[in-house]
């Protein structure tokens, strides 16, 4: 089962990921509002997720440099970044991150992209 | 005529009393063998020789003068030649006369004597020289004088000049002489009209005037008449020099003077000069048009300070300008500085003035060019406020951009994924569970778009209304969006308790009264993950300095703000660098209007050092203080 990390400050779109996630069968290991409690969350885990759905927008600590400091301390991590805002699409994916939705997206985007993402290897 | 034969009838012992009575010292050789005796001499060569003389009487030439003195040679050459000569001699006669000079007359009376006449001329040959000396001297500093010096007599008929005379003219000294000074310098065959040396002879004292030789060259000329012992003009002295240069520098300095004279009066800019002790020495005509003096007269002579207090309002300047003075007398360089100043109580300029040291006739002064920029400062007021308002509507848009995507497309992703999910249960044809927390999600984001777009619209009236403000009872407005939210949000289970232990208190506020109250309870229900959202507002009196308030805490039990956030949270702006997303628009809209009202607000944790157990928002509105 592909387990997946949630970064959304929105809550009631965490909300919504975790019910869609868990329909499509894949299992939500964590939920972080902002950057900061993200990349302590990363930490803590003894089992790392396989993706991490990641927000840009969001306070304490972007998703950009949340992503920074979780890929220097597991540089496999995919993450796929979700944002409403495209201007941070290159910036994200030059950083390291797997790839980019843009916001509003429909629930099969997302699912396909993290089975595509994940079957990479 | 036979009386004066009569008389040239003199004996032998007239002759020898006339001799003996001869003023001349004298003394008379006779020849005999190879040698001549002294046979006689005279009560003058007596005296001469202070009787001495007669211890010579009979003695031979040869014994007396040494072979070789010039006064033998001259006896001998005298006889032996029969000549009779007059010639410049010194002889010696012992010690008595030695150092002396004479003037001989060696006179040969056949057949065998010889007359000697030793005239004693030592004193006329002292004065001599030093008339010789005293001449040279004079001639060498009338030579070395560079004015041309002529000495005339009263026809203009050149007696002497000096060297400069006659180089002006090319010639020498002596071809001058006996010429007239109008045939050689002004080449005319008449006297010169107003001829200054003519003017001196016949007015009897000095003259002078200027004269143009037909080589163009300019000469200044003074005469001067020359009396005699009776006080008869008998001659005259010309000094002339030539000026032609200081002619032309003088005229091309009192041009360049005109020119600066002309060009410091047309300046459009205000000059004036200032001396080292700060005193203003002149300024042009636009001074008076920018400073608005009545005339320059009114400052000329003031030191700047007290030009400067003429006008009250410009008192203040005084610092500025003894800055800026010190700094030129020191050396430094000074940038034009621009400052306001009033020409009258109710006109004030902006000028811009340059202030530099000037050299002018060797003195140095401090200039300072002032120029009126009243209008080019308005225009740049107007440029600046211009660009504010660019950059306010360019920031403006920004920001709305940013809104709609960032906050919108979280609210169109809400629904979107609710309805997928919820298209997605109905196709499996279960019944999800969840399907009314889905409904719940989406009629939720609904309620947050509209309430974004509400605020979007006070935002927007917050900056480009004004609204009145009343007196306003805070608790009335409190109490009516309490229930209004109580209702919107029944399907979560909220509880807003209000404290206050006064009924009647007002504020100065307007409707914006309640989007700022809904906004914070909106904040402190969304952002709670508690079953039950608890929200306490306690309301009180404060006293400050700056006056009354009334002080409303919105204490919840909400998901907490953490220190770094604490006043990022109402800095979602236009000029805000970083984007803060989490808690919308509603409490950049709640700053606004507090600022609008002249309150206050903060944030701070419910409980102290633990933000994540909820926030308490504190409002300070001044109060309206009544006579009940």
């Amino acid at each position: 089962m592909i387990k997946i990390l949630i970064v959304e400050d929105d809550l009631s779109l965490q909300r919504l990921y975790e019910m869609m996630l868990t329909t499509f069968g894949f299992e939500v290991v964590g939920k972080a509002s902002n950057g900061k409690d993200a990349v302590e969350l990363f930490l803590s885990m003894s089992l790392k997720p396989d993706i991490i759905l990641m927000d840009h927008r969001m306070p304490l600590k972007n998703g950009i440099d949340a992503s920074i400091e979780i890929l220097k301390i597991d540089s496999h991590t995919k993450i796929i970044f979700t944002s409403a805002d495209r201007s941070i699409a290159k910036k994200a994916l030059s950083i390291g991150a797997t790839s980019f939705i843009e916001k509003p997206f429909a629930i099969t985007v997302l699912h396909k992209e993290i089975e595509r993402v994940h079957n990479e290897g | 005529m036979n009386d004066l034969n009569d008389g040239m009838d003199l004996d032998h012992n007239s002759f020898k009393s006339i001799y003996m009575s001869s003023p001349i010292p004298s003394f008379i050789w006779k020849k005999k063998d190879n040698d001549f005796y002294l046979i006689h001499y005279n009560n003058a060569l007596n005296v001469l020789t202070k009787n001495e003389i007669h211890k010579c009487f009979g003695r031979k030439l040869s014994n007396i003068f040494a072979n070789n003195s010039m006064m033998s040679l001259d006896i001998r050459n005298c006889y032996n030649n029969k000549l009779n000569y007059c010639k410049e001699i010194k002889y010696s006669l012992g010690s008595l006369v030695k150092g002396k000079s004479f003037i001989a007359t060696f006179i040969h009376i056949p057949p065998d004597l010889v007359v000697v006449f030793t005239e004693d001329v030592t004193k006329q040959k002292a004065i001599e020289k030093t008339l010789r000396k005293e001449e040279q001297e004079k001639s060498i500093i009338l030579e070395s004088i560079g004015e041309h010096i002529v000495y005339q007599d009263l026809n203009n008929k050149i007696l002497w000049t000096n060297k400069a005379a006659a180089d002006s003219v090319g010639v020498k000294i002596h071809s001058l002489i006996g010429r007239k000074c109008y045939e050689i310098w002004p080449q005319r065959n008449t006297p010169c009209a107003k001829c200054p040396v003519t003017t001196a002879a016949k007015t009897r004292s000095p003259a002078s005037g200027e004269s143009y030789t037909p080589d163009g060259r300019i000469w200044q000329i003074k005469g001067y008449p020359v009396f005699n012992e009776n006080g008869e003009v008998v001659a005259t002295v010309e000094i002339t020099k030539e000026i032609t240069q200081i002619k032309k520098a003088e005229r091309s300095l009192k041009k360049t003077q005109l020119k600066y004279r002309e060009l410091f009066n047309s300046s459009p800019y205000a000059i004036f000069l200032v001396d080292m002790n700060g005193y203003l020495l002149d300024c042009n005509a636009a001074t008076k048009n920018i400073l608005s003096y009545h005339t320059i007269d009114d400052i000329i002579g003031k030191h700047f300070t007290e030009a400067l207090s003429l006008q009250e309002e410009n008192i203040h300047l005084i610092p500025s300008f003894k800055k800026v003075i010190e700094k030129i007398i020191n050396g430094e360089q000074v940038e034009d500085f621009i400052f306001p100043i009033s020409r009258t109580v109710a006109d004030k300029i902006w000028v811009s003035a340059s202030v530099s040291l000037v050299k002018i006739m060797d003195e140095s002064l401090i200039q300072f060019i002032v120029k009126d920029i009243t209008e080019k400062k308005e225009t740049e007021e107007k440029l600046k406020e211009s660009e504010l308002k660019f950059r306010k509507s360019f920031n403006r848009t920004k920001f709305y951009k940013d809104l709609f995507a960032h906050d919108i497309n979280n609210i169109l992703q809400n629904i979107l994924s609710a309805i997928d999910l919820l298209n997605l249960k109905v196709k499996d044809k279960s019944i999800p569970e969840e399907s009314s927390e889905l409904l719940g999600i989406i009629k939720d984001q609904v309620v947050r778009g509209s309430n974004l777009v509400s605020n979007v619209r006070t935002l927007s009236d917050v900056e480009d209304l004004s609204f009145n403000i009343e007196q306003i009872n805070p608790l009335r407005v409190l109490t009516a969006v309490r229930d209004f939210l109580i209702k919107s949000f029944h399907e979560k289970n909220v509880e807003i308790v209000i404290n206050s232990p006064y009924d009647k208190i007002n504020i100065y506020a307007n409707q914006l009264l309640s989007d700022l109250f809904e906004n914070i309870l909106i904040n402190a229900i969304r952002y709670n993950r508690n079953q039950l959202i608890k929200i306490i507002i306690n309301i009180s009196r404060k006293k400050k300095q700056n006056g009354n308030f009334i002080k409303l805490e919105f204490i919840d039990n909400g998901i907490g703000i953490p220190d770094t956030m604490k006043e990022k949270i109402f800095q979602r702006g236009y000029s805000a660098k970083e984007f803060v997303s989490g808690l919308g628009l509603g409490l950049t809209l709640v700053k606004k209007i507090i600022n609008l009202y002249k309150g206050e607000i903060w944030v701070q944790d419910k409980i102290d050092g633990d933000y994540s157990k909820g926030s308490n928002f504190v409002i300070l509105l001044p109060e309206v203080m009544t006579n009940d």
